[in-house]
């Protein structure tokens, strides 16, 4: 059994049996790790890498497993949009029905499927958006709903600049308000805006910055207007308009500090925090 | 709002009846199903969909013995460089029967039933020992992860709690609420040591988002019935919302308090602005249908919440303060989880740590 084992043992890793748990659970709570099935039965394994000391803890049919598999995790009261795609991939490699799974978790699993279904159908690389947690299927669903070609002027922003999960998840966030704020239709969306992103060539910084702009007017102002107050305090820094002896005096320190960016000054201020100096350096940004 | 309840039961640890009987008395035909452990309640639950689950936890009820720490710091506190009020809270509920937009249990609460907890000694006890190893007076709220009111008619719950508070040294009692049902709170004497604290918002919100609360008239007409019987009584205008016409409605929302309470009646005001978790607006967008609070320009805070952005937050604070001013110069006032300059900009004393924050907040009671 154990060579059985090894020699699968890259198709037991390819198997959908792998990903065939909550999504809502990391995968770090699995504590069965792998699953195996070998001569028509399925095993749970722990540890697969160390596969020496492998230990084989169940043996069961496939209704078994099924039914262990829902009920070790309640699975069926923390079903998500996201739980579809391994449920499908599941379907798939085993040549089974939707009606039968249907029968294991009971009608929790039709209603989502019919609910949101739709997201199955999607290409390839918008699916697995929505599997990575970047976009949420309610997004998505409310997009097409609207009339909304969303892989136009949504997926496509997030795949072709290439953003890192971060920036993802803020442009989802930013875009999904101001088209809800909007209320915008495709047509209207890419009428005015898919030359403007077209020109930007892939650059993310244009793309984020634009729609930061877009999207977030009071925020983009209100940062333009503080990085000006920091520019502005660093020259007087440089030019010595300051008075700091005074306070600094009070405070028995020397400041020996760049302010380039508000990051320097945030960590500034984060040393300084406990001092008065702080409320100086504030009010100085203030006013 | 005449509440019923689905399936009731009760957990077969409950020895102390006090509050059993009450709900005995206030449905005296419906069956209390005795359970061991919310194991047994699992099948009542309808989890078609998170709209589905949420909404059958309010049709269950779930009398059973609190477990765990009993005294707690308020769950609203965030780490870092903001400053909060420094509560206390005890649960002796968790879930809620209303239906507000924007609450965040909507997000959080994973037992979606309503919990009541009946031991009231034990809670009693552990008040006690607390009430005498604190060296600074204490605000200790019930009305976190549940409505601190909505079902006192049916519990009875703040009678004992009221009674118990008038005696202690440090602790005071702070029931938040949108409900009116104060007639029991009016039996009781609580000798200076109870704050009813009222949360309002323009009438136009009351009546579009919090489904099936008090009115704002039925909520101030309380307040001013329970100030007559000996409660202090403070106003939560939290959450304040930015939309098309805010200004007016929240100034409006001022007028009507400047005209019912003269300054130096209400002990203290609570602002606090829109903020967030993510996963929220998801389910609140599900739940409300056309929802649009989620929709305004906000930003991420180092404590992940979403907050409406400084320069917004800053027009409505100052807008609010201005009117608060208006009404009662004096009034102490605090603003929930917002970060140090918020304080020195808006605030005529800066505290320099929550300790602070509470002194201030208490200082027309204590």
């Amino acid at each position: 059994m154990q060579f059985q084992i090894q020699k699968d043992i890259n198709q037991i890793k390819n198997s959908a049996l792998q990903h065939f748990y909550p999504w809502t659970e990391p995968k770090s709570n699995y504590h069965l790790s792998t699953v195996a099935l070998i001569d028509e039965q399925f095993y749970w394994l722990e540890n697969l890498d160390k596969s020496n000391k492998s230990v084989l803890v169940l043996r069961t049919s496939l209704n078994e497993f099924i039914l262990h598999t829902i009920e070790l995790y309640s699975w069926g009261e923390r079903l998500v949009p996201q739980d579809l795609f391994s449920i499908r991939d599941f379907i798939m490699e085993f040549d089974l029905e939707w009606d039968a799974l249907y029968e294991y978790f009971g009608e929790s699993l039709r209603e989502l499927k019919l609910k949101w279904g739709f997201i199955l159908d999607l290409p390839l690389k918008y699916q697995k958006l929505i599997l990575n947690g970047i976009a949420e299927p309610g997004l998505l669903k409310y997009m097409c709903s609207n009339g909304f070609k969303w892989r136009d002027c949504y997926a496509d922003i997030l795949s072709d600049f290439q953003l890192s999960y971060s920036q993802q998840r803020n442009v989802i966030e930013l875009l999904g308000r101001y088209i809800r704020r909007e209320g915008f239709d495709s047509a209207t969306f890419i009428k005015k805006y898919q030359d403007v992103l077209n020109s930007f060539d892939g650059d993310r910084r244009k793309l984020i910055s634009f729609l930061n702009e877009l999207c977030s007017p009071r925020l983009v102002e209100y940062r333009m207007k503080r990085e000006s107050k920091i520019k502005d305090l660093q020259h007087k820094l440089n030019a010595d308009q300051i008075e700091w002896d005074r306070s600094l005096e009070s405070c028995n320190i020397r400041l020996h500090w760049s302010i380039k960016t508000f990051e320097d000054f945030k960590a500034l201020k984060k040393i300084l925090k406990s001092s008065e100096i702080d409320v100086a350096i504030a009010e100085i940004l203030e006013n | 709002m005449s509440v019923t309840f689905e399936h009731i039961f009760i957990d077969s640890e409950v020895s102390d009846s006090r509050i059993p009987d009450h709900v005995n008395e206030y449905f005296p035909n419906q069956k209390i199903i005795e359970v061991r452990g919310f194991e047994e309640i699992k099948k009542f639950i309808d989890r078609s969909d998170s709209k589905s689950i949420i909404n059958s936890g309010k049709k269950l009820l779930y009398l059973n013995n609190y477990k765990g720490d009993v005294i707690k710091y308020c769950p609203a506190k965030s780490p870092g460089e903001y400053l909060c009020c420094d509560l206390h809270t005890i649960n002796l509920m968790s879930n809620c029967i209303f239906n507000c937009a924007y609450c965040i249990l909507q997000a959080c609460l994973t037992n979606p039933v309503m919990q009541v907890h009946c031991n009231l000694d034990h809670i009693f006890t552990e008040l006690g020992k607390f009430d005498k190893n604190v060296n600074q007076t204490i605000r200790i709220c019930t009305g976190e992860v549940a409505d601190s009111l909505a079902l006192d008619n049916i519990l009875h719950q703040n009678e004992y709690l009221v009674s118990y508070f008038a005696e202690c040294k440090n602790l005071y009692l702070e029931l938040k609420t949108k409900s009116s049902a104060i007639e029991n709170l009016l039996k009781i004497d609580p000798k200076g040591r109870t704050v009813v604290s009222f949360s309002l918002n323009p009438e136009t919100i009351v009546n579009k988002i919090e489904l099936h609360t008090s009115n704002l008239g039925e909520r101030l007409s309380a307040a001013r019935r329970l100030i007559s019987a000996g409660y202090h009584v403070a106003f939560n205008v939290d959450p304040v919302l930015y939309y098309e016409g805010w200004k007016q409605d929240y100034r409006e929302l001022f007028m009507t308090l400047k005209e019912q309470f003269k300054p130096g009646e209400i002990s203290w005001m609570h602002l606090g602005l829109l903020r967030y978790i993510p996963g929220l607006a998801g389910i609140a967008r599900q739940r409300f249908p056309g929802i649009k609070i989620f929709d305004q320009e906000f930003v991420q805070g180092p404590d992940r919440k979403y907050r409406y952005p400084k320069p917004i937050r800053d027009e409505i604070y100052a807008f609010l303060y201005e009117n608060l001013e208006e009404w009662d110069l004096t009034m102490p006032r605090y603003s929930c989880v917002e970060q140090s300059s918020h304080w020195r900009k808006f605030h005529p004393h800066i505290p320099k740590n929550t300790a602070q924050v509470n002194e201030q907040v208490l200082q027309r009671i204590v």
